[in-house]
């Protein structure tokens, strides 16, 4: 029988702060509110018991958001003994933060000691934070997981096209297990203009969800639960589609 | 059900058609050059970038995205083998999100002083933009909700087929649009590829700086490329009396889930997911034909897929031909697995394997029957693709010579 974990059941506290305009993208980005989990970075990547990894330095807020699920995620796995290599992930996460520091760099200095100036400040790990895929990655290092993986940054569809992709792997036998999530945050002022022109300014909320999903017709019920229309969807990012979603299981 | 590619386009940087592509693959010509672009400073410590052949796009897109552009183009390539009086299921699209490092790019590039929003909300433009294409030139309607991005790093074009092509063989789905785009480079991201360790570094001629499974293989050379497929059943096709270039018979894949930049020393992941492509096709190892390796000439990565095909192939891989589409176009990440399907197909159809070029000193550690020198004339019926990704992704297709 399929789980549901929800960073909602953790009830962080939120808050309202503006999310859309910082930085130099004032001028072209209009201000907005965001429903924002009240964590740092730091105190949410100390939520996934895996504090030792200093999470926050390699992922980005959707992936430690995600990752603050780990504990859940993996004790569901535990109880199931499945092998690593039939297990997959699935989601939707959102592309990691900008480095203000380096944008502002890269503005100031035009082409001129352009080199120098961006490897002093770049950091390698910047590449992870930004990726949208290693919230996946992580998790599957994390989890032990080694099936197939995938992620699918669509707002508003993204968690759909998950499902969709581990009811296609059950059928094709890859699957024993699959985790399903989408983990939406605030973090970066292009993606959430992008929500913005999507949702609207009530549509920026923070959160993540995950399912544990057991077989393909667990699958096939929530693909055909998911098919709701777009105009229902109020919020970017699928972790409240995906809570719906759960109720069919 | 079987399923085939009945169309392509391409825009590479050996070629801009699925015809010169295919003829350049055999003819030695690399796509491999010096870096130059106006927003790279001079003292730039990457020299190397595997740059688009120059190529034009409908006079409709006035806007200056070279992901919009590229998009066009490649529907216009398509167009001729789409109709109106057939319908398409989805939209399924592999390309990398211009995220905040290009972002910076792009505005020094312009030498401007403020963000253009147009250029840099590309995230789902490649989709709406084929969506709005396929309704306007051809009266088809593709919902939103089947307007499917995958982001799965550099397994993403392969990943993309072999999503529609489990809805097709599966009769869900009749027909789908695959679109894989990776393009432009910004300062910002080479210099975050570099401090990573990935790329070639050097001063030697561009023609000879990717070079995998050669001994003196130093890392990989960035590149760009686009590709866009039509994938449906074969009935299908050849009801509308279309010859495929190619089908697709199978896929597996699977996660290291080890290290975020470093592949398993185990080869267990990629292993695994050739091993699932193999039983999803119904096919023993010894009916592959050929293996285009991802091969982007790290000095790791190289040896651990070699690693993986030893394993999975036994003996038999010291007599499979294996080859590496990298070595001529570079390493079009997000994209680069379809131009290696669309490399495949070409060699199912002429029969024919394109080497590896640069391969002067195999790498003793690489015990694998590597193409080298001139085009290898074979009988095929089997192909075998590998991709790998940043994160520990791996995806093998399996191509089978259209019936």
């Amino acid at each position: 029988m399929g789980e549901f974990f929800s960073t909602d059941q953790r009830k962080f506290d939120i808050r309202l702060e503006e999310v859309s305009a910082v930085g130099i993208y004032s001028a072209i980005f209009p201000p907005a509110k965001g429903q924002v989990i009240a964590l740092t970075d730091e105190e949410l990547g100390g939520c996934s018991s895996l504090a030792d990894l200093r999470l926050h330095r390699i992922l980005g807020r959707s992936g430690l958001l995600l990752l603050s699920l780990f504990p859940e995620l993996s004790a569901g796995l535990s109880r199931r003994k499945h092998s690593s290599w039939r297990v997959g992930i699935y989601g939707s996460a959102v592309r990691g933060p900008t480095s203000m520091p380096l944008i502002r760099s890269a503005f100031q200095s035009g082409t001129i000691d352009f080199s120098e100036n961006v490897r002093r400040i770049i950091s390698p790990k910047q590449n992870f934070r930004e990726g949208i895929n290693y919230p996946v990655a992580q998790l599957a290092i994390a989890l032990n997981v080694n099936g197939p993986t995938g992620t699918f940054p669509s707002l508003r569809f993204g968690a759909e096209h998950a499902i969709e992709a581990a009811w296609m792997d059950f059928r094709n036998g890859s699957l024993d297990a699959a985790i399903i999530f989408a983990s939406c945050t605030l973090e970066n002022p292009v993606v959430n203009q992008a929500m913005l022109a999507a949702f609207g300014p009530r549509g920026l909320v923070e959160s993540a969800s995950a399912l544990l999903v057991d077989s393909e017709t667990e699958c096939a019920k929530l693909a055909q639960h998911i098919q709701v229309q777009a105009s229902q969807r109020e919020v970017a990012g699928g972790a409240e589609v995906l809570r719906r979603a759960a109720g069919c299981l | 059900m079987t399923v085939v590619i009945s169309a392509a386009g391409v825009l590479s940087p050996i070629g801009n058609t699925t015809a010169e592509f295919h003829q350049e693959l055999f003819t030695g010509t690399t796509g491999v050059g010096w870096l130059k672009r106006p927003d790279f400073p001079a003292d730039f410590p990457i020299h190397y970038f595997a740059a688009l052949r120059p190529f034009s796009a409908p006079e409709a897109s006035v806007l200056t995205s070279p992901y919009i552009k590229a998009t066009l183009n490649l529907l216009a390539q398509i167009a001729p083998a789409i109709s109106p009086e057939i319908g398409i299921d989805a939209i399924v699209s592999a390309h990398r999100d211009a995220g905040d490092l290009n972002f910076g790019g792009l505005c020094l590039r312009a030498g401007r002083h403020e963000p253009e929003f147009d250029e840099v909300l590309v995230k789902d433009r490649p989709l709406a933009l084929a969506a709005s294409f396929l309704k306007q030139f051809k009266g088809i309607s593709v919902p939103e909700s089947r307007r499917v991005w995958i982001s799965n790093a550099c397994t993403s074009a392969n990943d993309s087929l072999a999503y529609a092509f489990q809805r097709i063989r599966e009769g869900i789905w009749q027909r789908a649009l695959i679109l894989s785009l990776e393009l432009e480079v910004s300062p910002l991201q080479m210099t975050s590829l570099h401090l990573l360790g990935a790329l070639a570094e050097g001063t030697d001629a561009p023609s000879t700086v990717s070079r995998p499974f050669d001994k003196r293989r130093k890392g990989f050379v960035k590149g760009e490329g686009a590709a866009v497929f039509l994938l449906e059943s074969e009935k299908a096709a050849h009801s509308r009396g279309i010859k495929p270039l190619a089908r697709i018979v199978g896929f597996g894949a699977s996660t290291d889930g080890y290290r975020l930049t470093e592949g398993r020393p185990d080869a267990k992941g990629i292993m695994h997911a050739m091993g699932r492509a193999l039983v999803d096709a119904g096919l023993s190892a010894g009916q592959v034909d050929c293996i285009s390796a991802h091969a982007t000439s790290t000095p790791i990565g190289d040896v651990l897929e070699a690693k993986g095909i030893e394993e999975v192939f036994g003996d038999y891989a010291k007599q499979l031909p294996v080859t590496a589409l990298k070595s001529i176009t570079g390493h079009a990440t997000a994209a680069c697995g379809a131009l290696e399907t669309l490399a495949a197909a070409g060699m199912l159809s002429a029969q024919r394997i394109y080497p590896i070029q640069n391969l002067d000193d195999p790498d003793p550690l690489v015990r694998l029957a590597l193409v080298r020198g001139a085009p290898l004339p074979k009988t095929m019926n089997f192909i075998m693709i590998n991709s790998l990704g940043f994160g520990g992704q791996n995806c093998s297709l399996l191509l089978g010579k259209a019936e």
